[in-house]
């Protein structure tokens, strides 16, 4: 019997399905398609994952164009790496290969996010976050800088040192080596530029220096009126106890100028169109904490140097422990993945920390346009042109998106009529003015930090540092302590920039600049110590105005509390200091808000809740039930002062939620709840908040209050940029917002340290993350459990050349 | 027999220097070359292509810390590591099989089967 497959037309027809089956199976399996990854370079096991799985580090000696001569690495067991170089340029050369060698996708994501470059990768999902990342102009800031630093030859030379070490690395590479988010999302490393490592600097200023609630306080002002403002939104804070001790007097007569006859312009706020998301508000934001302690307060008779900066929380994290050695001496500590250079730490003459600021260098200035051509705009009695920037927004699989953004002198016009931001803070119509666009050299301030000998140094190197303000803290061998509130700071009337400005105005600009001696710092103060959290830097003697809010004072006054009561000063109870879970704002107010309930404690529902709440020693560890009760309590509570006032508009801070609660009779219109006839009273409206707050907890958790506790409920979590769980840690901690262990949801101390100083300088660290960005890796998060209990590890300063035996490996980079 | 010494041998060399798409290129023309029948050759390369991902997978799997398969796994709805080896087989017997299946039918279009003749 004949085969149909023998007749001609059949035979070519099978041939024809059988080609399309085969072409289509290796479509499907050979093409990215978010989220599906291409399934056949993934598996494959000549390329894909199966080369990803981490090897044992070996010796090895590498060739590399670009040396000047050998470089010595020696990983500890940490797999920190003791890095010796007989050059600068080689030590920042191997430093940038190390972090690419480590932290390649991290590395290139974080450069991406800044630059508003995700769509290229991520396809029609990223362009949203792209999008308002062009129109915030980060691109535009990092080019500014770029021109300052090229202009520098000893800052660019160090730049550029790291961009060629750390493309040594990516040219090496074969498919097979490339880090797994690239096989998963199936693209090539693109190669590095020193314009990166300014983009990453300016993405760590837009996370920390554009906090500003310009338009959510406009909105309040023309709808409550300016009285309301001066009541519930004051300049003044609730914890006086600024970051420069009181009283201190400023040797210097300042020019500050007047306030003009407008503050605000408001012709753009309509009402009932806004509308204020108070959940982001009630988020955390800051929770920074540094301090340095005089050899007169320790045991040892030498200062010891303490800092955990507060940054969200990711893995891998954004710091890379190294000890670099070279010709001007040796420097350790945190380095932040992408920029050369040590970000926090010490060297054989000093230590220093930082914690942010937060001046108000952002501002919104309406602007009116001559006409609907939009390329002209009043100024003055006159008008100016608009200078456009046309940005290219790449799409993976699609045409690109070109997206023109008007740019004024003040700064670009970041949302327009065609266009709304993911974030609600920018307010339609207005031209950004904000410092971070501004060009500064952020690597000539690292570079003379890292080789600072001694105090003059270290106030030479914070003058090129501008943006995002910080405090610098700084202990020397000598016993030097001192602490420099270190930016550039606008020169503003009071207040100015609390609300939308008039962009025609020129008395609503930036009227110059804080000269850099002028700048609140202190130096060896009476009391044997200096700190920072976040909060006010100085008193009213301070003459400029720096911002009319700043984070509430609970963690500095707790922290010098502790410090001006201790003696004989260890660097165990230093770091004990840092894990203090006390909640201050619930020592504060309980002992009001209790009372008012204890009639409730007759309700069955709510007996068990107010005997937990009495018991508390105010202490927020992750075991604790009474901080989850306390913490929703207090959410609720500051929802049914606030729900009803403000309602669509911003909330008052926490500070004056507590002036509210300790001083009833002053605030009484405000506690009383609007909607309904009576005149509720503080008692009554915190017992509907406990009432409420007991339920919630119910709802989410189940009426077994041993599924409350604290660390189980708030889940920090350290988030892979991928956001998937198996590459991400979720983690029961200690500690809140507002508390000295400031460990929240998303954000927390992203680097803890203690240094003591002393003839020979001994240093404790700990992050939460590992030095390797592989999650198949041991090393991806070796440090996370040591974080999560507050154990800090003792910094080995290993020379290479001795230390052989005791670490995992040595890599020689040679000349090729 | 031939067929399958090819594509196993053969696939391990070209896919140490070229892509993952060598694979199936060099199944078709395998299967052009050396298969007999459209089945037997699809069974044959299935095989032979998906150990040739197999066997380095499983070496690489088996010699080193995996927890990376297990972390990916788990992104793709399976139980564990050990599965994605699994999936490699059928991934690498999928872009083999056909291929070498359309490669003997291409040969049946252009030229007639030989008449299988009884042995004499």
């Amino acid at each position: 019997m004949r085969s149909p497959l023998t007749s001609a037309p059949m035979r070519a027809a099978y041939a024809l399905l059988a080609a399309l089956v085969s072409a289509a199976l290796i479509g499907v399996m050979g093409f990215y398609r978010p989220p599906l990854p291409a399934i056949a370079p993934l598996l494959s096991p000549y390329v894909g994952l199966w080369h990803n799985f981490p090897s044992t580090v070996n010796n090895q000696t590498v060739k590399l164009a670009g040396l000047d001569s050998a470089v010595v690495i020696f990983l500890d067991s940490n797999f920190i790496p003791h890095v010796k170089a007989r050059t600068l340029h080689d030590l920042y050369f191997a430093q940038g290969y190390l972090h690419a060698r480590e932290r390649l996708w991290q590395m290139e994501f974080l450069a991406r996010v800044a630059s508003g470059r995700l769509a290229e990768m991520l396809g029609l999902i990223a362009v949203p976050h792209d999008r308002q990342m062009r129109r915030f102009g980060l691109s535009f800031g990092a080019e500014n800088s770029f021109r300052v630093v090229a202009a520098d030859s000893l800052s660019f030379s160090v730049l550029k040192a790291y961009s060629d070490g750390v493309n040594a690395w990516i040219s090496g590479l074969d498919a097979a080596a490339f880090p797994i988010e690239y096989k998963l999302l199936n693209i090539k490393p693109e190669l590095w530029t020193p314009l990166k490592s300014l983009l990453i600097a300016k993405l760590m200023t837009y996370d920390l220096a554009t906090l500003n609630d310009d338009y959510a306080m406009t909105a309040v002002l023309k709808k409550l009126g300016k009285a309301t403002i001066d009541t519930l939104f004051p300049t003044a804070p609730f914890f006086d106890e600024p970051i420069i001790p009181k009283g201190t007097e400023w040797p210097f007569t300042a020019r500050v100028p007047d306030v003009p006859d407008l503050i605000a312009d408001t012709s753009g706020i309509v009402s009932d169109s806004f509308v204020f998301q108070n959940e982001e508000m009630l988020t955390e934001v800051l929770g920074s904490n540094n301090w340095a302690v005089s050899g007169k307060l320790t045991a040892t008779g030498a200062p010891i140097l303490c800092g955990d900066p507060h940054l969200r929380l990711s893995l891998p994290s954004l710091w890379y422990a190294m000890h670099l050695i070279g010709p001007r001496g040796w420097v350790a500590g945190a380095s932040l993945v992408g920029t050369p250079g040590i970000i926090i730490g010490f060297n054989s003459n000093v230590a220093w920390s930082l914690t942010n600021v937060a001046p108000d260098v952002m501002d919104w200035y309406r602007i009116y346009f001559r006409n609907t051509l939009l390329e002209q705009y009043v100024y003055e009695d006159g008008y100016r042109a608009v200078s456009k920037r046309i940005e290219h927004i790449g799409i993976r699989h699609q045409k690109p998106f070109f997206d023109t953004v008007l740019y004024t002198h003040h700064g670009p016009i970041v949302a327009a009529d065609n266009y709304r931001p993911l974030r609600s803070d920018v307010p339609p119509g207005c031209a950004l003015r904000w410092k971070g666009h501004d060009g500064d050299n952020v690597v000539r301030t690292f570079l003379e930090l890292n080789w600072a000998r001694g105090y003059e140094d270290f106030v030479a190197a914070l003058q090129h540092f501008e943006c995002p303000a910080q405090n610098f803290v700084y202990a020397d061998r000598q016993g030097t302590i001192a602490l420099w509130v270190n930016g550039r700071f606008p020169l503003k009337w009071h207040e100015q920039g609390k609300y939308i400005l008039d962009g025609r105005r020129r008395d609503h600009e930036w009227q110059g600049w804080i000269i850099h001696e002028h700048n609140p710092h202190i130096k060896n103060p009476a009391r044997g110590f200096v700190s920072s959290a976040n909060q006010q830097p100085t008193d009213s003697l301070y003459p400029y105005y720096l911002n009319w809010i700043f984070e509430v004072g609970t963690r500095g006054q707790r922290i010098n509390q502790r410090l001006g009561a201790m003696r004989r000063i260890t660097p165990d109870s230093m770091q004990q200091l840092q894990l203090d879970d006390l909640n201050l704002i619930a020592y504060n107010v309980l002992p009001v808000l209790l009372p008012m309930v204890q009639s409730l404690q007759k309700q069955p529902s709510l007996q068990e809740v107010i005997r937990i709440l009495v018991a508390w020693n105010y202490r927020a560890d992750s075991l604790s039930i009474a901080q989850t009760i306390f913490s929703e309590w207090w959410k609720q509570l500051q929802q049914l002062i606030w729900g009803d006032d403000f309602n669509k508009l911003a909330f008052p801070k926490t500070e004056t939620t507590l002036r509210v609660i300790l001083n009833e009779e002053k605030y009484r219109r405000w506690i009383d709840i609007c909607e309904t006839p009576e005149q509720e009273t503080l008692p009554q409206v915190a017992a509907l908040a406990l009432q409420s707050a007991a339920d919630s907890l119910r709802v989410r958790y189940g009426s077994d209050v041993a599924n409350w506790r604290w660390g189980r409920v708030k889940q920090t979590t350290l988030l892979h940029s991928f956001q998937v769980p198996t590459f991400s840690r979720i983690l029961s901690v200690s500690g809140d917002k507002l508390i000295v262990n400031a460990a929240g949801r998303q954000m927390g101390p992203s680097w803890r340290m203690v240094v003591a100083l002393g003839d020979s300088i001994r240093a404790w660290w700990i992050y939460p993350g590992g030095q390797s960005g592989n999650p198949g890796s041991a090393q991806y998060d070796a440090f996370v459990e040591d974080w999560r209990m507050g154990r800090l590890r003792p910094f080995a300063l290993l020379q290479p050349e001795r230390s052989f035996k005791e670490g995992v490996a040595v890599i020689t980079l040679v000349k090729s | 027999m031939k067929l399958f010494l090819i594509v196993l041998f053969g696939g391990f060399i070209v896919q140490l220097m070229a892509p993952w798409w060598i694979l199936p290129l060099l199944a078709l023309g395998a299967g052009a070359l050396l298969g007999k029948h459209p089945w037997p050759a699809f069974a044959t390369a299935f095989l032979a292509g998906g150990l040739t991902w197999l066997l380095p997978a499983g070496v690489l799997y088996f010699s080193r810390d995996h927890r990376l398969a297990d972390q990916l796994a788990t992104l793709f709805g399976l139980p564990q590591g050990v599965f994605l080896l699994g999936a490699t087989f059928l991934v690498a017997g999928l872009l083999a099989g056909p291929p070498a299946l359309t490669g003997v039918c291409l040969r049946q279009a252009v030229h007639r089967p030989r008449q299988t003749l009884p042995n004499t």
